[in-house]
């Protein structure tokens, strides 16, 4: 018998965290929010359920989604269903209301300050390729023309409360 | 647990440091654990500080400071004992009872921050 393997990974950065999940299929894992305050997540590669423990609901992600879990808070419970690699994007508190999105569109101009992190692929902004794992820090006063390149960016604010 | 390391000496010319570790609240001087040397080329990550922090404990680390934790003194009174048979709460009361620490392991990211 095989036991699935499942591995975090985390970087602490100044205004957000950044985590990541790969883990074998058939691998289930349970977390609460106070270990993974994960706000968005986006799906690499793999498929798993998505729900909460002992409830009947449940959603299904699969590659190239990027989604939620916020709402499942305080506990959330994962079946991994293929190899399975997910990365997160994460406030530094619980109290912290970020608005996330995927960049679709070729040209960005944020509201007030913004981040973007690169999921995957090699998307080109302004001008310079970027790789996974790569993150800017976006400026209300500038435009930042994005060719997505096949990649994913993710763009991150951080919403008054 | 919380470990402290201190890098001794470093040798360009073999890619070798030399290297202490010891736990943060050790008793003793961390100049006083047993040096080792370690190859700069195998299994340690050099990316950053925190990623060669973190696989140089994993690497050497953990290592040395459970040896070390072996090797130094047991207190008299903190010689644990193995109760057996059923759970009795009263049968506790005031017996010192080893265990394992539970590890749990995140790995770093290679975060890059662009200037676009």
């Amino acid at each position: 018998m095989t036991i699935p393997r499942y591995k975090h990974f985390f970087k602490r950065l100044d205004k957000f965290s950044v985590c990541a999940i790969k883990a074998d299929p058939n691998w289930i894992g349970v977390e609460r929010d106070v270990e993974c305050l994960g706000a968005y997540h986006y799906v690499v590669h793999g498929r798993a359920k998505v729900g909460v423990p002992f409830k009947e609901e449940y959603f299904e992600v699969k590659s190239k989604d990027f989604f939620s879990m916020q709402h499942l808070f305080p506990t959330v419970m994962m079946d991994i269903q293929d190899d399975f690699y997910m990365i997160g994007f994460s406030a530094l508190h619980g109290k912290e209301k970020w608005d996330g999105r995927l960049v679709t569109e070729p040209t960005v101009l944020v509201q007030k300050e913004s981040h973007l992190i690169c999921f995957d692929g090699n998307p080109i902004v302004n001008g310079k390729q970027l790789e996974r794992f790569d993150y800017a820090d976006l400026s209300p006063d500038r435009t930042y023309e994005i060719n997505l390149n096949g990649g994913a960016l993710g763009l991150f604010t951080e919403v008054s409360v | 647990m919380k470990a402290i390391f201190k890098i001794s000496h470093y040798y360009p010319e073999t890619n070798q440091i030399t290297i202490r570790f010891c736990r943060l609240h050790a008793p003793k001087n961390i100049d006083e654990y047993r040096p080792i040397s370690l190859d700069l080329g195998e299994e340690l990550d050099l990316y950053d500080i925190e990623t060669f922090t973190q696989s140089i404990m994993r690497k050497a680390g953990e290592k040395w400071i459970e040896r070390h934790e072996d090797s130094e003194e047991l207190l008299f009174e903190n010689i644990p004992e193995t109760p057996k048979g059923k759970f009795n709460m009263e049968d506790l009361v005031g017996k010192v009872i080893s265990c394992e620490t539970y590890k749990r392991y995140r790995e770093g990211i290679k975060m890059r921050k662009v200037e676009l």
